[in-house]
């Protein structure tokens, strides 16, 4: 008699499990609803007499309520253990639930078959090794780092860097003595300047000693050329006029056969002439490195300068 | 204080000379007094475990069956560089190249030490011989791989050990009244057979019904425990930490998991013995409590079994102050410190209770273990010279205290005399 | 004087001639900087020691300037090199390249680029029944020297793992502004030859060590004639990565022409063994410190 009561209260006015949904669906959330739906014979308000299937700390537990026990809220539901094997845990329903509805005991078969699955399905997941797990990455941070990777990259800058270190790589002679990656002419040129370094780092250790040395070695090959001097007041000129030069000097075909002997690393006859033009060069920008510091002046200088220019 | 580290990458030992307060992060911080290499080996070796025998010997163990004993130098003697940790032998013993010594332990009583090897073969040397003739005891303890083999302190003979998929076992090795004398006999193998005498059963199944995975890989004795029983605690390589009472069952009586990377080392963080310190294999190092326990802490939802709480202990404090980044192997403790070393090359010296970093020291290579040879700071120059003068001071309020005190004396027996006299006159 | 602007701007509560007075300031401030620099400009051309002095003594402030004293840098490199075989017995590396598992088309393109500038490189199909310490071993036993795996999600490229073979460190970096060769403007066309590396700002000791492992894939014999470089340069912790044809203009001025993929990496966990024990991990906390960095 109250089940129908409770079950015209819940229907119709108000229950607190009661959900619905907007395709006329009604879900009961009770956990010990068998299945789920809010309907007369599935209510465990509205039936004194009810039973469920329930799944605690793993374990699968029968669990039967009778109108015997209304009363008495604490011992209102009697739970069962049921066996791990489905076959027996079947059986043991059958048994406990021997007189009771068909409904219920249908019902409660049902939710143990469901139960079992679920509980495999999740086994079979944990013993899966996952490699990967997923991470959560915060909006905040992961703003910053692509900020500070575009600064970065900003900061970097890369390709004046790499030239730098291209060219480094190229004036400490890491590509060895005929480098394959280089145009002949600025090889030679870049050999001239290291020569030039070189030269002028015996000059600065010595201190007061005039490197005539190295002039009186050019001075035989120089006897006999017709020469112009020229007015030094150009060679103040700023680099950039120099380098264009230099280009200028670079296309130019290749001069004669003079012997070097200041360019101690190679004595090529093939390469002696481009070298001697190199040298030259680099030593009038030697000059003009040195008109910046110390005043010594060379006599041969300008009849160097001058074979450049006649030819 | 003095440290001694022994390196992962080349089987160095580099002893450490630093004060508190060294910081060589900084560019104008303190710097170590010294950072001296010794004990290098020929061949690059690795996994080494250091040893401080008594006082006399620093003993190192090193993968490959390597044993080497060095002499422990001693402090108040000036030695050169080169006299320092002389290498006084080395023990090659049979084990397969690819086995990895998993502990070394000194057993005072009977002068010698036990080297434990990865394949469940632990070896007895003997130390007091001086010339080191002494041919090292192979014993089996166990048939399948362990990752740890450590001594009960509290009772001798008592070791236990544990593996992977090896549960932890009590073993009595030799009984506890054995002395040195049994090496000079002829039935030394006798003395050592091991019996076991606990062996643990691992917990329940999951939830899940699954069967709990075991890889212990440290295992520590409690101080406390019941008449004819043992309390230890191990620590797993999936972050478990369980209490066994070997009076209680088999099973633990307590088990929790405590962090989600492999345990590697577990120490007491206290005299008491109710906290202990856990280091894992990614950059933490934590101090935990054994009796305030959260019951409900940790909290998961299968999609079976709904919702699952399992208690964890209190989390008392990380030592994250110096940012360590790698796992750290090697731990020593003392009373008031906690010194660290690991992966990432550093050593950070820890104040135990205010895990407050004392002193971090970059050493260039990857550490494996570390000794205190001396925790206390030596003086620097500024306060050896401070020091005199106030010994001086105290000398000289010392003799005047002298002084006054006889003429006090005397006094008294004037005093006395003068009233015998008066007795007598009476 | 910015005392003056805001105590001249203070008063004034209508908000138009506010701004009106605060234009006009602005505006005089601009003038009276430009005629400054003009005026040093003609001063310095005069005499270009002045320009020496002020370069010298205004030297502006960066990041890398202000960088976190880190005692790694200087400090003698110990420690046993994991890399040393490569450059003591000369041995040529060795590549397997894979993706993680159940992977979309974006990782085998990505795969594709990779083969393209990776010496003797050959990559297979992932299947989900090993795992990557099993590749590992097996590879170690066929003789790779490295093995790589690309990480896939959702359809982007966002990681790729260096695992040195044998029992060598596990290195695992993120992979970010991933652009194809098409994507690039003023592309050109990559050859077979051996291209040289350059590896710029490596500097701390864990540094070092990313520094030799990216040394021990390209191969050490570059073919010069190819005129081909690889650049891997650090800068705050960020790896770009990049590929140029190069050509010595002249002795002061190098022309460079971009070829291939360029994309950065960073470098989230360096693991002890193949994946082991932790050596160093990236956490977000570590960011915390602008100017501390770890590479």
């Amino acid at each position: 008699m109250s089940d129908e009561v409770i079950w015209q209260v819940i229907n119709h006015q108000f229950c607190a499990f009661k959900l619905r949904t907007d395709k006329d669906q009604n879900f009961c959330r009770n956990e010990y609803n068998v299945s789920g739906l809010c309907t007369r014979q599935s209510c465990p308000l509205a039936n004194a007499r009810y039973a469920t299937v329930k799944n605690v700390g793993g374990k699968l537990y029968l669990y039967m309520k009778t109108a015997e026990r209304a009363h008495m809220p604490s011992r209102l539901w009697e739970r069962i253990k049921l066996s791990k094997n489905y076959n027996k845990a079947l059986s043991q329903i059958d048994s406990h639930l021997q007189y009771w509805q068909k409904f219920l005991i249908h019902k409660c078969k049902q939710r143990l078959t469901r139960l079992t699955q679920v509980a495999i399905t999740e086994r079979r997941l944990a013993m899966q090794d996952e490699e990967r797990h997923y991470v959560g990455v915060k909006h905040k941070v992961k703003r910053r780092e692509e900020n500070r990777e575009r600064k970065a990259l900003a900061a970097a800058k890369i390709e004046k860097a790499i030239e730098k270190e291209l060219l480094d790589r190229l004036k400490s002679g890491a590509y060895g003595d005929k480098p394959l990656n280089v145009d002949e002419n600025i090889w030679k040129k870049v050999l001239g300047k290291v020569d030039e370094v070189e030269q002028e780092e015996e000059f600065d250790e010595e201190d007061d000693f005039e490197l005539e040395s190295g002039d009186e070695a050019e001075d035989e090959s120089d006897v006999g050329e017709v020469e112009y001097v020229e007015d030094d007041g150009d060679d103040e000129l700023v680099d950039l006029e120099d380098l264009e030069r230099w280009l200028d000097d670079s296309s130019d075909g290749e001069q004669a056969d003079d012997d070097d002997e200041e360019d101690d690393d190679e004595s090529d006859d093939e390469d002696s002439g481009k070298k001697r033009k190199s040298t030259s060069t680099s030593d009038d920008k030697n000059k003009k490195k040195r008109r910046a510091r110390v005043e010594i002046e060379y006599e041969e200088e300008p009849d160097q300068l001058q074979t450049n220019i006649a030819i | 204080m003095k440290l001694l580290v022994s390196s992962d990458d080349s089987g160095l030992v580099k002893e450490v000379i630093f004060n508190r307060g060294t910081d060589t992060s900084k560019k104008d911080g303190k710097q170590p007094k010294s950072i001296k290499n010794f004990c290098s080996e020929p061949q690059i070796t690795s996994k080494t475990y250091l040893l401080n025998f008594a006082d006399t010997y620093l003993i190192a163990s090193r993968y490959g069956g390597n044993v080497s004993v060095y002499e422990y130098t001693n402090e108040e003697i000036e030695l050169e560089d080169e006299e320092m940790y002389k290498l006084l032998h080395s023990f090659k013993l049979d084990v397969d190249k690819s086995d990895i010594p998993i502990a070394l332990i000194a057993l005072e009583s009977l002068e010698s030490i036990i080297v434990a090897y990865e394949s469940g073969v632990v070896y007895i040397i003997n130390l007091s011989d001086e010339k080191f003739e002494f041919k090292p005891i192979p014993i089996k303890v166990s048939d399948e791989p362990i990752s740890t083999f450590v001594q009960n302190p509290y009772d001798n003979g008592i070791f236990a050990f544990g593996g992977k998929e090896n549960d932890a076992k009590i073993i009595r090795l030799y009984e506890k009244s054995l002395n040195a004398e049994v090496f000079k006999t002829k039935k030394v193998s006798e003395a050592f057979i091991p019996q076991v005498i606990f062996n643990a059963k691992n917990v329940k199944n999951d939830h899940l019904d699954l069967r709990v995975p075991i890889w212990i890989t440290q295992i520590l004795f409690l101080q406390d425990h019941p008449e004819n029983g043992y309390k230890f605690i191990t620590a797993t390589r999936y972050g478990q930490l369980r209490l066994y009472d070997t009076t209680y069952g088999r099973r633990p009586t307590k088990d929790y998991k405590v962090c989600e990377k492999p345990i590697l080392t577990l120490t007491f963080g206290n005299q008491q013995q109710t906290e202990v310190i856990v280091t894992d294999t990614h950059n933490l190092i934590a101090k935990y409590s054994l009796t305030d326990i959260d019951e409900k802490a940790y909290k998961t939802i299968s999609a079976s079994a709904g919702e699952i709480r399992k208690p964890v202990p209190k989390l008392l404090g990380k030592f994250s102050e110096g940012g360590n980044t790698g796992a750290t192997f090697g731990i020593a403790t003392n009373e008031e410190l906690l010194i660290t070393g690991g992966l990432d090359r550093y050593v950070r010296v820890f104040d135990i209770v205010s895990r407050e970093l004392l002193a971090k020291v970059y050493i260039g290579v990857e550490i494996s273990s570390v000794i205190i040879v001396n925790a206390e700071d030596e003086l620097t120059e500024e306060e050896l010279a401070a020091e005199t003068p106030k010994i001086q001071r105290k000398k000289r309020r010392d003799l005047a205290l002298e002084d006054k005190e006889e003429s006090d004396e005397e006094e008294l027996w004037n005093q006395l005399d003068e009233r015998n006299k008066k007795q007598r006159t009476k | 004087m910015s005392q003056s602007t805001s105590e001249a701007l203070k008063n004034i509560k209508n908000k138009q001639r506010r701004q009106k007075v605060f234009a006009e300031l602005k505006h005089a401030k601009n003038k009276e900087r430009h005629t400054k620099r003009s005026e040093r400009a003609k001063e310095e051309r005069a005499d270009p020691t002045l320009r020496e002095e002020r370069l010298a003594t205004n030297i502006p402030e960066t990041i890398e300037s202000k960088r976190v004293y880190d005692e790694t840098i200087t400090a003698e490199v110990e420690g046993v090199d994991e890399f040393a075989q490569y450059f003591l017995s000369g041995k040529q590396p060795k590549i397997l390249l894979t993706t993680s598992e159940n992977a979309k088309k974006v990782a085998y393109e990505f795969a594709d680029i990779l083969m393209d500038f990776l010496p003797n490189v050959t990559f297979i199909k992932r299947k989900k029944e090993y795992s990557m310490v099993e590749i590992a071993q097996y590879a170690s036993k066929r003789d790779f020297t490295e093995l790589i795996v690309i990480n896939e999600d959702k359809k982007k490229v966002t990681g790729l793992t260096f695992i040195h073979l044998p029992e060598g460190p596990t290195f695992y970096f993120s992979i970010t502004s991933l652009r194809d060769t098409k994507q690039i403007e003023g592309h050109g066309r990559a050859t077979n030859h051996i291209p040289e590396l350059v590896l710029n700002n490596f500097n701390t000791r864990l540094g070092k060590t990313i520094g030799r492992l990216f040394q021990s894939i390209f191969p050490h014999t570059p073919e010069i004639q190819g005129r081909q470089v690889i650049t891997l340069h650090n800068q705050r912790d960020y790896i770009f990565f990049r590929r140029h044809r190069y050509v010595f203009r002249n002795e002061e001025k190098v022309g460079l022409q971009e070829l291939g993929p360029q994309f950065t990496l960073k470098l989230r966990r360096m693991q002890k063994g193949i994946r082991g024990d932790t050596v160093w991990e990236h956490r977000p906390d570590m960011e915390r410190d602008k100017r501390k960095f770890y590479l």
